[in-house]
């Protein structure tokens, strides 16, 4: 069963659910979170409901200016902050921010919920 | 209100031209939270039929029905369309002409759920910075939430 598929089942999720891979087709799919940005430094979080099934070393990929860095994250435990989300770092970005969720080598269900670009306040 | 799955079942069943038979017509997707059954769709046209309620064929469209049509939905649909009759005759007025307040306020009393707000909603509205949901990312390989009769995860 191929594509994303939207989900409930578990929690937490932002908004109105979240989607996963079916953990099949792994590296053949992805998940690009796109938003434009007021040029400046963010901390830059995902948003994931945890489960035993999930992967524990989806690849996330921030891209921001000219320049890109992937972070694994362990889907199956809970969210550090907020039992919400999971800080992937500190970025500078242009206009454009972009966090690519990817599927390749999981080793489970790969979710995807929220993507959060804080403003860092020095 | 009602709450399950939008669920249609198989509409036929035929042979592939490899010889194979495959079921066709199904849909199952999960609704994410319990949602409003207006009113008015237990109440036909005042033109076409100035005293009729119909609490089992609402109009809805035949995807949303697979979820409506939930005997549990049909208890509170009739419970609503019987105090709708019982307020209209008091009143010697049309079901169509019964202020919609009048209803809501002695379905109220009587202990019917009209709203549900999800407790567990996170909502993205409330959140500083810049919150990019699932329903705004673009999605690679496959169309989004396209499934069939499958275990939730």
């Amino acid at each position: 069963m191929g594509g994303w598929q939207g989900s409930a089942a578990n929690r937490p999720y932002i908004d109105s659910g979240y989607r996963h891979n079916g953990n099949v087709e792994q590296g053949q799919k992805s998940a690009l979170f796109e938003t434009k940005l007021k040029p400046d430094r963010y901390e830059v979080r995902l948003s994931y409901p945890p489960n035993r099934n999930r992967a524990e070393n989806v690849p996330v990929t921030v891209i921001h200016m000219a320049d890109s860095r992937m972070i694994r994250v362990n889907q199956r435990e809970n969210s550090p902050i907020d039992g919400v989300f999971i800080s992937l770092g500190q970025f500078e970005f242009g206009n454009i921010a972009k966090v690519e969720v990817g599927t390749g080598e999981t080793n489970g269900y790969v979710t995807v919920d929220a993507v959060q670009f804080l403003p860092v306040t020095e | 209100m009602g709450s399950y799955t939008l669920d249609s079942h198989n509409v036929r069943r035929y042979v592939t031209p490899d010889s194979h038979v495959q079921n066709e017509g199904d849909i199952g997707i999960s609704a994410p939270r319990p949602y409003e059954i207006a009113c008015g769709s237990i109440v036909p046209k005042k033109a076409q039929c100035p005293n009729l309620l119909v609490p089992v064929c609402v109009s809805s469209s035949q995807i949303a029905f697979g979820s409506i049509r939930m005997e549990p939905v049909f208890m509170v649909l009739g419970q609503s369309a019987a105090k709708a009759a019982c307020l209209s005759l008091d009143r010697e007025m049309a079901v169509q002409d019964l202020p919609y307040d009048v209803l809501s306020t002695h379905l109220l009393t009587d202990g019917q759920v009209l709203k549900m707000d999800d407790p567990h909603m996170i909502s993205s509205r409330k959140m500083r910075g810049e919150v990019v949901d699932d329903r705004q990312a673009k999605f690679i390989g496959g169309l989004a939430g396209v499934c069939c009769k499958q275990a939730i995860y």
